[in-house]
Parts: C-alpha cells; sequence; structure tokens
C-alpha cells in the first residue's frame, strides 16, 4: 500500500511502515493524500478488560477492533501525525478534542502537544499514547480522581467571560444555594455577539431577587459595556454528578432539560421568571434605557472528585441565554449559547501557577519603589502570596523605565508617583496593595512608623542612608520584621539584612558588620568601595538624579537573586530569632554567583550615660570572641585592639572587629600592658580598604578576678582619648561579661 | 499519565512469585507474596530471569534501597520463598549496605506479612529449607522488637502475622495480628483508600477434622485482595491468592461462605497449589482408578466473576499423570471459566513475544476489572531497557528529549 503513494516523502513512507510494525496494528489499510495530509487508515487492536473479550466492544462502547486513521502532515516530521477515531465512535468519553457530529473523533492521548511529544520521545511514543488511550477508554480509566475531573467537553462555545473561579468555587463550599447572582458585564468587540468580552464580578450579590433591583442592567449611553444578570445555579450538596456528557445545550428548551437533569427545574423556572418580568426587555423599555442582548446562566455542578487542576468538585458551566426581542416570553428555541470562563488573574491563581501555596497573604510594607523596589514587589506580588504598603515620595521620571519594574508612557502617566503606578501594576494582577506618596523619615517613627501599621515585614530597598539612619535611630519599634536591600558595585554585589526578633540586631548593626567585610574580603569591598559607586548623571534637561549607571539586565540578576532570599525567609516555617547578612556576589564574566550567610546572636549594647555620652553596639560575635579569648587563660589578664563603625549623627559605636595585641604586650595576672608597634600601619590599611568606616575604638583587656574596671584602667582610657578626635571606648571582660570602663 | 494498579504474575516453574502495585495517592506501594528466585548462574534462555524482571518494577528509595512495602510468605515452602535469603536484605534497617555501583542491592522488606507458622518448632511436618529458616529469624527478629518495645517499629522492623497462633504464642502481641475476617486496608501503616484485604486463612487447626496432619499447605495464607481503580474506593477488582491451599481448605471454606459467596469471589484466581490435583480432590490421581473432584472445594473455587482468569504458576501442563501441575486439575479449572467467559492460563505458555522463555504476566486494575498488559502498551524486556518513555508512565520523564519551558 504504502508502495502505491505518489507525493509523500520517502520520511512518510517510513513512518507508515513504522505505524503499520507497531504490535497493536492488525493492518494497514488505505492511505489517501488530500490537500496537505495523508490520511493512513489502520486496524488497532484493543487490549478490552476479561469480563468484556467475550462481546468483544467494552461497557464504554470501544471495539476491540477500532479503525484508527492517521492524520500525516505531509510536511512530517516537522508537525506531528495525530490519530482519529471513526465518526461514531462515543463521544461520551473525556479527554476528546472539540468535535464536530459526523466528523472522524479525535482522541486527546498525550497531556503534551504530539508535536513536542514526536520531537522529544519520537512517533512510537505517539502510538504508544494512543494505545493507551483505546485500552483506558475501553477500560473506562480516562477518567483518574488523583488527575482530577475532565472539564465538559464543550465543542461549540461562543464569547469569553472572565471570572474570578476561586472566589466562586470557594463561596460554593461555604454554604450550598439554589441560586445566586452576579453582575455580569459585556461588550461585543465584533459585528457578531459570537465577539462577546465578558466579566462576572464576585463575590455574589446576595441571595434576595431584590439585590438586582439597586443594579442598573442595560446599555450605557456613553459606553459599549452592558451590564446584565448573571444568575448561578448550584445543585443539591448530596447530588453528586458522575456521568461525563459532553454538551448538549443549544436552546432553552435543552437547557431547561438540563436544569430537569440536576434537579434544578424548579429553581431555574422561577428565576427565569423573574428575569423575563423584571431584568428583561420589557423592564429597560419602562425605564427608557436601551435593553440587554442577554444574560448569563452557570450551572455549578458537583463532580465526584475535584476538577483537573483544581482543589474543587464544582465545575462551572456557563450559558448565555439571548432575549428575544419579538417577544417578552423566553421561548423554547430561545437562543442559547455555551460560553467559555477565562480565569480572572487572582491570588489563587498566581499559588497555582508558582507553585506556591499560602493560606493568609503576608503583608509587605515595602519602602522604596524604585528600580530594586519595584523588581521585588513584582516578583513576590506574581507569587500571590504576599499583600503591599508600597511607600515612595517620588514621582516616575521617564528616565526610569531604563530600569524600573514598569514601563510607564505617555505624558499623563508621569505626574503620577512611583507608589500609585506600581500600585496600579499589582492591582492588576489582583493583589491588594496601598499607595504611600510620603517621605519615610517624615514619619512618626516613635510610635513605630504608622507608615505600614499592618506590615509583618518591612523591605526597605531605597538604599538611602538617612532611611536607614530613620529606621535604625528614630523607630523605636517596627510593626514588622525589617528587611534590608540593596546593591553594590554596579549590582555585582546584592546585600539582604535581615534583623534579629525583637531588632535585638538591628539593620545599622548588620551595615556596619558589612563595610567590617572589606578588611578581608576583595569581592565586598571592590563592590562597596571600589571605583563603581554612584555617580551623577544627567538625563535631559533638568532631570538628573544621583545614580548609578548599569542597565536593567544586571540589576534585574542581582533583584531576582535578592527577591528569592527574602521569599524563602519569609516562607520558612520556622525563623529563628537571630539576625542574618546574606551577601550575593556575581562574577561579572562568568555570571557565576555565590551567597554567604552570616548570622548574628543579639548585640550587646551598653547605653550612654553623664561621662560617657556615646552609645556602644558590640555584635554578638565579637561579645562571644572577647570570651573565648579571655577564658582561654584565666590565669593572666588578655586583651587586644577594638575597631568598628562611628556614627556620629546618633552618637553610636559599633564594635565590630577585634585584632590582636602586637607583639610585645605584657600579660600578668593583674595586668595587661598593650603594646602599639605595627597598629598605626594595620589601621592605615583597614582605613583604605573601608574607606575610612572602619576605625581605631580602643581597646579591650579582661580581668582574672571579676573585678570593676580599675582606677588604673580609667587612666589608660583618659591618656588614650586626649590623643584623638573620635571616642574612644574601653572594654573590660570581667565576670564574664562585657563593661565599659 | 495517571498511576494504574497492577498485579504480575512471574513465571517461576512449579512455584508462586506474585506483585501487586497498588496505585493510591499518586505513589505505588508493592506486596510481593512469594518468591522463587533460582541462583545466580541458573538462568538460562528458556528461563525468564524474575530477578531482573522483579527489579526493573520495583521503586528505589530515598536511601537508594530497592524495596517493598510488604512481602508475604503464604506458607514456608521452598517454591515460595526460594532466593529470600540471597535477594532480601535482613536485619536492622540502619545496617544495610547500599549496592556496589552497578549492583542490584537487596530488596528492602518495609514490612513483613507472615503466618504464625515461625512459631511452630521443627518437626515432620515442619522441616524448613534454607531461605525459609532465613525468613522465619527475620520475622522472629521483628516480632521481639514489637515485643520490647509494645510499638510499631520503623520500616524495616515491620511485621503483621496473619491469623493466630494455636499454641497461644500470639497472645502478647494480639496487636499486630490479622484475624480471619478482617479486612486490610493498611500496607506499611499507611492506609490505602483503595484496598481491601480479607484475611480467609490461615484456618485454625480446630476447624479441621481431628487425625488430620497440620501441614504447611493447609497454613496458607489466603486471602481475597479487593482492589479499587486509583483514586476510587468502590472494589472492582478481586484476586484471590492462597499459596497451596489444599481440598480440605477448600472445603471448609465452602462450609464457611456457601452462603456468602461474594467472599470467595474473584477476577483472578492463582490455581492453588501450582494447578494441583489435591486442591480439587481427596483422592490421588496416579493411584487412584477413579479420582473424584470434591463438590463443596470445587464450588469455594467456582466464584468466578464474568471474564475471570485462572493462573497456574506451574511448569508447563501435559497430558499426563504429574501432580502438580495436573492435567486434569486443569480441565476442572476451565469448566469454572468457561461459564463466565474467563480463560485459564499457564504462565510457562506466556510468550506473548514468542521468545523462548516465558513472560511476566501483567493486568492493570481497571474500573472495568483487570485488563491485561500486552506488548501494544508493555514494551518486551529487551526493549525497556532501550526506550523506558511514556509506556513506564509520565511522558514528562523518560529518554525523551527535555521539554523545556518557554
Amino acid at each position: 500500500m504504502v508502495d502505491e503513494l505518489k507525493g509523500v516523502s520517502t520520511t512518510i513512507r517510513a513512518a507508515i511502515e513504522e505505524i503499520g510494525a507497531y504490535p497493536a496494528v492488525k493492518h494497514v489499510g488505505k492511505v489517501s493524500v488530500t490537500g496537505n495530509v495523508a490520511i493512513v487508515e489502520t486496524m488497532w487492536e484493543v487490549e478490552l478488560p476479561n469480563r468484556f473479550r467475550k462481546q468483544g466492544i467494552s461497557q464504554t462502547g470501544v471495539e476491540q477492533l477500532e479503525t484508527v486513521y492517521w492524520k500525516m502532515p505531509l510536511d512530517y516530521p516537522l508537525q506531528a501525525p495525530s490519530p482519529r477515531l471513526r465518526a461514531d465512535f462515543p463521544t461520551n468519553l473525556p479527554h476528546l478534542n472539540p468535535h464536530t457530529i459526523g466528523d472522524l473523533v479525535f482522541p486527546c492521548v498525550a497531556d503534551i502537544s504530539l508535536d513536542d511529544l514526536l520531537h522529544s520521545s519520537g512517533l512510537h511514543a505517539i502510538l504508544i499514547a494512543t494505545s493507551q488511550w483505546l485500552n483506558n477508554a475501553a477500560a473506562d480509566e480516562l477518567h483518574c480522581p488523583v488527575q482530577g475531573w475532565e472539564y465538559v467537553r464543550r465543542d461549540d462555545t461562543s464569547g469569553m467571560i472572565a471570572v474570578n473561579t476561586y472566589s466562586i468555587r470557594e463561596e460554593l463550599s461555604l454554604s450550598n444555594k439554589a441560586a445566586r447572582f452576579y453582575n455580569y458585564e459585556y461588550l461585543y468587540c465584533g459585528d457578531t455577539d459570537a465577539s462577546l468580552i465578558g466579566s462576572l464580578a464576585t463575590p455574589d450579590l446576595g441571595s434576595s431577587n431584590n439585590s438586582y433591583r439597586k443594579k442598573n442592567f442595560g446599555i450605557g449611553n456613553k459606553s459599549k459595556i452592558r451590564c446584565a444578570p448573571g444568575i448561578l445555579f448550584q445543585t443539591g450538596k448530596t447530588l453528586v454528578s458522575d456521568e461525563y456528557r459532553p454538551e448538549m445545550v443549544s436552546d432553552l428548551k435543552s437547557l431547561r432539560s438540563f436544569a430537569r437533569f440536576l434537579a434544578l427545574d424548579d429553581v431555574f423556572d422561577a428565576r427565569l421568571k423573574y428575569i423575563q418580568e423584571h431584568l428583561g426587555p420589557k423592564l429597560a423599555k419602562k425605564k427608557q434605557i436601551l435593553p440587554v442582548e442577554e444574560f448569563l446562566v452557570i450551572f455549578a455542578v458537583q463532580r465526584p472528585f475535584n476538577l483537573i487542576g483544581t482543589d474543587s468538585p464544582w465545575e462551572l458551566l456557563p450559558y448565555r441565554v439571548h432575549y428575544n426581542f419579538e417577544s417578552d416570553r423566553l421561548a423554547d428555541d430561545t437562543r442559547v449559547n455555551p460560553t467559555r470562563f477565562v480565569e480572572r488573574c487572582c491570588p489563587q491563581l498566581l499559588h497555582a501557577v508558582s507553585g506556591t501555596y499560602i493560606e493568609t497573604p503576608v503583608k509587605i510594607g515595602l519602602l522604596g519603589c524604585g528600580s530594586l523596589g519595584s523588581k521585588i514587589s513584582l516578583h513576590l506580588a506574581k507569587s500571590g502570596c504576599y499583600q503591599f504598603d508600597l511607600v515612595d515620595k517620588d514621582y516616575f521620571n521617564i528616565h526610569n523605565n531604563a530600569r524600573h519594574g514598569l514601563v510607564v508612557d505617555g505624558f499623563d502617566s508621569l505626574s503620577i508617583s512611583k507608589s500609585h503606578l506600581l500600585h496600579r501594576e499589582i492591582s492588576r494582577l489582583n493583589i491588594e496593595s496601598k499607595p504611600i506618596v510620603k517621605d519615610i523619615c517624615e514619619d512618626d517613627g516613635n510610635n513605630g512608623s504608622s507608615l505600614c501599621a499592618n506590615a509583618e515585614y518591612i523591605i526597605d530597598a531605597t538604599a538611602s542612608l538617612s532611611v536607614r539612619y530613620f529606621l535604625a535611630h528614630h523607630c523605636a519599634s517596627l510593626p514588622g520584621k525589617l528587611i534590608h536591600s540593596i546593591l553594590y558595585g554596579k549590582s555585582t554585589m546584592g546585600i539582604v539584612g535581615i534583623e534579629g526578633t525583637g531588632r535585638s540586631v538591628r539593620i545599622d548593626d548588620l551595615m556596619a558588620f558589612a563595610n567590617t567585610l572589606c578588611i578581608d574580603n576583595t569581592s565586598v569591598q571592590a563592590a562597596m568601595y571600589g571605583s563603581v559607586g554612584p555617580e551623577r548623571n544627567h538625563y535631559g534637561e533638568g532631570c538628573g538624579s544621583v545614580s548609578t549607571t548599569m542597565n536593567d539586565i544586571d540589576i534585574s540578576l542581582m533583584s531576582t537573586s535578592i527577591t528569592s532570599k527574602i521569599n524563602s525567609y519569609i516562607m520558612q516555617a520556622c525563623k529563628p530569632e537571630v539576625g542574618f547578612l546574606q551577601i550575593g556576589i556575581i562574577d561579572k564574566p562568568l555570571l557565576n554567583m555565590q551567597w554567604e550567610t552570616f548570622e548574628f546572636t543579639p548585640t550587646l549594647v551598653i547605653p550612654h550615660d553623664e561621662r560617657f555620652t556615646w552609645n556602644i553596639r558590640v555584635l554578638g560575635s565579637v561579645v562571644d570572641e572577647i570570651g573565648q579569648l579571655s577564658e582561654m587563660n584565666v590565669s593572666l589578664e588578655n586583651g587586644g585592639v577594638i575597631a568598628g563603625q562611628i556614627c556620629s549623627l546618633s552618637r553610636t559605636i559599633y564594635v565590630t572587629y577585634l585584632i590582636d595585641s602586637p607583639a610585645g604586650s605584657v600579660k600578668t595576672p593583674n595586668n595587661f600592658e598593650m603594646a602599639t608597634t605595627g597598629l598605626a600601619n594595620q589601621f592605615d590599611q583597614i582605613h583604605r580598604k573601608t574607606n575610612g568606616q572602619i576605625t581605631f575604638l580602643g581597646t579591650w583587656h579582661s580581668h582574672t578576678k571579676p573585678y570593676p574596671p580599675s582606677i588604673k584602667d580609667r587612666e589608660s582610657l583618659k591618656g588614650l582619648q586626649e590623643n584623638y578626635d573620635l571616642p574612644i571606648v574601653m572594654l573590660t571582660y570581667t565576670g564574664g561579661r562585657i563593661v565599659r570602663v | 499519565m495517571s498511576k494504574k494498579s497492577t498485579i504480575s504474575h512471574f513465571p517461576v516453574g512449579n512455584g508462586d512469585m506474585t506483585l501487586l502495585k497498588i496505585a493510591s495517592n499518586n505513589k505505588y506501594y508493592y506486596v510481593l507474596v512469594d518468591m522463587y528466585i533460582r541462583q545466580n548462574g541458573e538462568s538460562d534462555d528458556d528461563k525468564c530471569d524474575v530477578l531482573e524482571e522483579l527489579h526493573t518494577m520495583l521503586e528505589k528509595d530515598n536511601e537508594g534501597r530497592p524495596y517493598v512495602d510488604v512481602l508475604i510468605l503464604t506458607h514456608p515452602d521452598e517454591d515460595h520463598i526460594k532466593g529470600f535469603k540471597e535477594h532480601f536484605y535482613r536485619g536492622a534497617p540502619v545496617d544495610y549496605v547500599s549496592a556496589k555501583e552497578g549492583g542490584k542491592g537487596k530488596i528492602f522488606i518495609r514490612e513483613i506479612w507472615s503466618s504464625p507458622l515461625i512459631f511452630r518448632r521443627k518437626s515432620k511436618n515442619n522441616s524448613l529449607c534454607q531461605d525459609a529458616i532465613a525468613f522465619n529469624t527475620e520475622a522472629k527478629r521483628r516480632v521481639n522488637l514489637y515485643k520490647k518495645d509494645k510499638k510499631i517499629g520503623v520500616e524495616g522492623d515491620r511485621i503483621r502475622l496473619i491469623g493466630k497462633d494455636e499454641n497461644g504464642k500470639t497472645d502478647e502481641v494480639m496487636a499486630i495480628v490479622y484475624q480471619n475476617e478482617d479486612i486490610i486496608g493498611q500496607l506499611n501503616e499507611v492506609t490505602l483508600k483503595e484496598l481491601k484485604a480479607k484475611v480467609l486463612g490461615p484456618l485454625p487447626d480446630d476447624d479441621f477434622e481431628e487425625g488430620t496432619n497440620p501441614d504447611k499447605n493447609r497454613s496458607s495464607i489466603i486471602i481475597q485482595w479487593g482492589v479499587a481503580s486509583h483514586g476510587y474506593t468502590t472494589t472492582k477488582n478481586y484476586i484471590l491468592l492462597a499459596g497451596d491451599a489444599g481440598v480440605e481448605v477448600w472445603d471448609l471454606m465452602w462450609e464457611k461462605y456457601e452462603s456468602d459467596k461474594d467472599k470467595l469471589q474473584y477476577d483472578i484466581l492463582l490455581a492453588p497449589h501450582h494447578c494441583s490435583w489435591h486442591t480439587l480432590s481427596h483422592d490421588s490421581y496416579s493411584k487412584s482408578d477413579n479420582p473424584q473432584v470434591s463438590p463443596s472445594a470445587k464450588s469455594a473455587l467456582s466464584q468466578a466473576r464474568q471474564g475471570a482468569i485462572i493462573i497456574s504458576s506451574s511448569d508447563k501442563i501435559k497430558d499426563d499423570d504429574r501432580d502438580p501441575p495436573n492435567y486434569q486439575a486443569m480441565k476442572e479449572y476451565q469448566t469454572i471459566v468457561r461459564d463466565v467467559d474467563g480463560a485459564f492460563k499457564c504462565l510457562e505458555d506466556h510468550k506473548p513475544s514468542k521468545a523462548k522463555a516465558p513472560e511476566v504476566l501483567t493486568y492493570k486494575l481497571t474500573n472495568s476489572g483487570p485488563q491485561e498488559e500486552t506488548a501494544m502498551t508493555q514494551e518486551s524486556n529487551s526493549a525497556k531497557s532501550k526506550r523506558r518513555t511514556t509506556a513506564t508512565g509520565s511522558l514528562f520523564v523518560g529518554t525523551g528529549d527535555a521539554i523545556g519551558h518557554g
């Protein structure tokens, strides 16, 4: 037979031979070419369940020998062949493609496209999939409760209606009401009513028919959008419809018949009567408004198990019922079109697609809606797991388009604040957000930052030193845990700082430590204090800002990683109480990214007093190190140099680094005398590496007995302080704790 | 492609080896009932390499161990336990040593189901082969662990006993004993909504006539396995596995269930004792002039559902006096399945690929009852290693080119 074929390639001939050699294929029959397709007729042996072998036909109507027609595109293997079954093959089975009566039946044999299956696994895989499909059809195994209930096959739908089905299904699971009413809006975007685009608003308007009276049904004078009723009929809770049948509704008679099948005919007729009398063309005429052309009926049918891709057994079947303007009565032959619901973007849909599920969204206060903040918030929003307060005082400038998460054009948008623009974008996902146009530093911080009062996490993405200062020193408390995110070195380094519980480790501690890392870590040093820091750039007349020149690609690369770190932290079930500093560095030419995490136990805070007007904050790691050095030999005093950062604005000293006492220092049971050899050189280098941020702060020493700092200690300190402009600190480890001299 | 439950019968000659693979909650649970694995080096062209086949069907756990969720030994005869010592792991789970690269690794048994025969002393009627001794030792280790800890142990230490011991040896462990007519819905401490396994035997010695031998065959575990299709709860597949239970057992079964026949119904029956005449008759086939079928035993074994299959796990059945397998017994079974449009199959004859060696016979357990898996959907052994793609499960897992995300 294959040899007789003319006009088909040898590749196709080989494919036909492969089909013929497949074990289930008993016979290859007629091969014909129509247009761009060769049709290959094959006799296919189906493995019937044992109990139907004798009869030769299964309970589902599949025969032991089925004719399978292979539609083989002439450009095969560019396109895959696809199977067709006899025209009278049972169509009440799931996993069939849309079908027109009289045509060959097209089974859906794979859950990926046949083209992909062909190019992934070859023709053989399509043959196996077809064989499995037929065998499953014969054994009534096409429905699988684990995979989910297959949606009713609707071969001829008209229009497309956006709806939040998650919200409707949630309503259905909460209470069983025979009828629910929704606001249904639609418009025609073409010449015929088949071009309908609609929207069904949730939640329902309430069970009373009166709820519709408040709505302005009809066609508005200025808008093309019509406002019409949408009624949902829910089957009784005890009625589980486990019969799979394709869509059969085409007019009101068949719709009513379906309602009867679902034991909903009484409620259906009653509501229909109401609609005819109160919401139809008659009423519109009375109100002197243009009547709507149609309304929406939805049947919610309970299936024996959850529908594919949902966690609900409720299948929603929507129908457009067209008014007949000739008569007030909705006659049996009133046109009814099955229509299609398309999912409106909502958190549940985002959960499903992104694979993250959370019951209650996490509330985020985002400070800064610039490049980094916009990207962080959009990434988080798209997981469906977050809600936002978006705080920024700035307005969008056209040059922001180069790196911002939003693309904004049109002069009318340029006067809109970044927080409003971001809110507008996030709202399109149906994610809750609130724009706040305000200078963060003007907030009354002493009351615990009123900006994001309900936030569980505050993400500071401003990269503003003044905001960081405000959050550290002016906010006695914050509503949520503070997460600091910032980019350095043209986005070659990203930082995520997470404060400890109860602010036991604060953001200023973490950033003082980040500065300290520059001493020993060349990558961090290069990023923070190399030659790629902020520089003033001008973008057009009067349009300038302090910014770093870098492209969207680089900023996106690091901001995505930063968001991933933030998301992972927030999503983990048990959060440690310690603080964290996470530093990510990209090796630019290779694009290798390395993240390092540092943990911080609570910071030791030695508050100022009348004698010493500086607050001292000793990092937990430094406290531990001093303790260990002191306990190493408890019979001798030990000591060394302390270094760190000084914030003269807040009069805070951060002790972040210890330097061993230079050679020649004397350690006795009652005395520690420190030599100074080489210290000046050492600090010269530290200053250079840290841009002068990390400096000499003073000394520490231990006492072998739990005595308080001695007079000699105080005199030594005084001597040190006289030689320096900056404050000098002397710490003593005594009795297992650190005290200031 | 969703997971489907199956039952696989391994052609081992005169012996039993059956693997139930039950799909539940999108996972497979593996129950191996008996085994007959020849020693290494014994394989040849006309024998199925059942060890290889078994390893192909089983999964490995997170620690890389091939495992079964439950191993059931119907009774400790060599033709039901051969290969245990060499191919199955015995001992504390923590001491498991993984196979060397390229090696198979011993099969890890998460839970054992055993008859209380493990408590019987060695006697004329209870002599044990080396594999059965190894099984007994392992089963006793697990029972003793339970006695000591008074709680179900971790996977690898778990055991369930099917039936009470006549001499009270199970009295202190009754919490891990399944008794006759219990319906089991759990495997390895996991409840499967698709499973309803009804315990029918072993019958207590008291039920039998005085003076009859309490042999091992009589003590076979008998279970009617009720399996629903994956995700469903209504049982659509009944499988009766009864080890070597003989005619006296089936006489009693009929006495017990004549008025409740559903308890004996099956879609698949593994003909007891490898199609032995002694399953159906009190008379010796070779020594008796006119051996008679016991009507009650045959009635008990005749509760075949529409399209039922009776399988003889035996050598080829020839028209001679051999027993088992016995030609006349096969004829009797054929009369049973004829009435329900079913079929009788001898595993030794199952050669769908026309190869010299018989092949594993597998049935999918569907919503419409058992459905044979054939070469049309299940690739032959040789092809399996070359092309394990869609036929083995998901379309997205296999050797095909990666399908990415655009």
